[in-house]
């Protein structure tokens, strides 16, 4: 069934919509993290436009994440005092962030500097979190004491340490640690994540593990819990500027509801160990396919300063620049959008163009869509392995209860 | 009146919107839930 949707004017195939929010919906339940790495490039391969596919995946990430938490509470894996306190530094990070980002961008490095900071902290966490699933593996096969999650990091422990006052109890992840840690903490991370451009639920995660201390399944069901707020108010500004595709994120919402029951109760049966094997894995990818879109945007950089020049000169853009687009601020972000928004006169302008600036409009498209399709199948890869995981671990439990009752029995 | 009227009209709208969303996808995942927890045959926690 093909969907119309009005603000975009793209048609989509229901059942792709319903597909990426399913297999999002179980990363997202299971790891703790929004999944905008993964649905935005996704929905850009399904011709989601850009600026549509930003706004509506931060809708459905907020519904799903409110079933995800709803979930993960009823579980006890949600630190409620913790995640308030992680909201109040996030939002003073991000602020931050913002700022970094601007002065970058007056300096003109912002896209390269962007770039290379985001595959550093995906291949870093990434290379980190394998190197400490084999340790502790190793260990196992060592001393043939099975290790169902990591413990407490070295650096979490000296965090805990510090009794800088005032200092709060957090029963929920069970050890007492100074408010200013966790602020400073949050502050970095919402850093990070303002100055990327993104939820940031992919260096919290990690960050309530390693630097605070959190046992893996608090930090996935805190981390959520904090994605609620954040991508309900992103989804809140997003919508008032209509990029929002409301019938898109209602059918993804779909998908997402049932994936997110999928993969929290996936968390219950999965050792902790192991969801940090596969959030390592998913941050492995994501790292390639952030070098892909780096390919992509070396290619744009060969016709984008002459594409700019052209739109800042067509009388369309100067009319619509002084109506619709006045409320957008900064004229680059005005640019940006109208070539989102008016792509049969950008076609025309690149059919007139060398041959060298139209071959690297086809070169951007194709990195893109390596992107996009790298994550859509990681996205599709993953859920599969997490069900099959979780119906392992179902099995087992099952199995184990017929042994307890037949030997109560005897 | 009519110019703060027409000023939160559009919030008010786009709140509703998406607080009905979230409701129905709380509604979905609820009864998904139950669905899932019959088919796999298991319990509470």
């Amino acid at each position: 069934m093909e969907i119309f949707l009005p603000i975009s004017g793209v048609e989509i195939m229901a059942w792709k919509l319903v597909l990426l929010g399913f297999t999002v919906g179980v990363i997202g339940g299971f790891f703790g993290v929004g999944g905008a790495f993964m649905v935005t490039p996704a929905l850009n391969v399904f011709g989601f436009p850009m600026a549509y596919a930003i706004g509506t995946d931060m809708a459905h990430i907020a519904g799903k994440s409110v079933v995800a938490t709803a979930k993960h509470r009823k579980y006890g894996n949600v630190d409620m005092r913790l995640g308030v306190l992680m909201i109040i530094g996030t939002a003073i990070g991000i602020e931050g962030g913002a700022t970094a980002i601007m002065w970058l961008e007056k300096v003109g490095r912002v896209d390269y500097v962007v770039r290379i900071t985001y595959m550093v902290l995906l291949f870093g966490l990434s290379s980190y979190m394998f190197y400490e699933y084999y340790s502790l593996t190793k260990k196992t096969a060592t001393t043939s004491k099975p290790v169902s999650d990591a413990g407490t990091s070295g650096l979490a422990l000296k965090m805990q340490k510090l009794h800088i006052p005032p200092m709060i109890h957090l029963k929920v992840s069970g050890f007492s640690i100074s408010v200013w840690v966790i602020l400073v903490v949050s502050a970095c991370t919402g850093f990070l994540a303002g100055f990327l451009g993104v939820g940031g639920g992919f260096i919290r995660m990690p960050s309530l593990m390693y630097v605070i201390g959190c046992p893996t399944r608090v930090a996935v069901g805190t981390d959520l819990f904090e994605i609620v707020i954040t991508g309900a108010y992103g989804a809140f500004t997003y919508a008032l500027k209509q990029r929002v595709e409301l019938i898109a994120a209602a059918v993804m919402l779909i998908g997402a509801a049932v994936g997110a029951q999928f993969g929290t109760l996936a968390t219950q049966y999965v050792k902790g160990l192991k969801i940090r094997l596969y959030f390592a894995s998913t941050m492995g990818l994501a790292g390639v396919a952030v070098i892909f879109k780096h390919i992509a945007g070396d290619y744009k950089s060969v016709y984008s300063s002459a594409l700019n020049s052209w739109v800042k000169d067509n009388p369309a853009f100067i009319e619509w620049a002084k109506t619709e687009g006045a409320m957008l601020g900064s004229v680059k972000v005005q640019v940006r959008d109208w070539i989102l928004m008016n792509k049969d006169a950008v076609k025309g302008w690149l059919v007139q163009q060398s041959e060298t600036f139209q071959h690297a409009k086809v070169m951007e498209k194709m990195w893109n869509d390596y992107s996009g399709y790298l994550m859509l199948g990681a996205a599709v890869g993953l859920s599969i392995l997490i069900i099959m995981r979780m119906m392992q671990g179902v099995a087992y439990e099952k199995k184990l209860a017929v042994q307890a009752k037949v030997a109560s029995e005897e | 009146m009519a110019a703060f009227v027409s000023t939160l009209l559009p919030f008010l709208i786009t709140a509703t919107i998406l607080v009905v969303l979230m409701l129905l996808t709380m509604g979905i995942g609820w009864v998904s839930g139950k669905l899932i927890k019959r088919l796999l045959g298991i319990g509470g926690k």
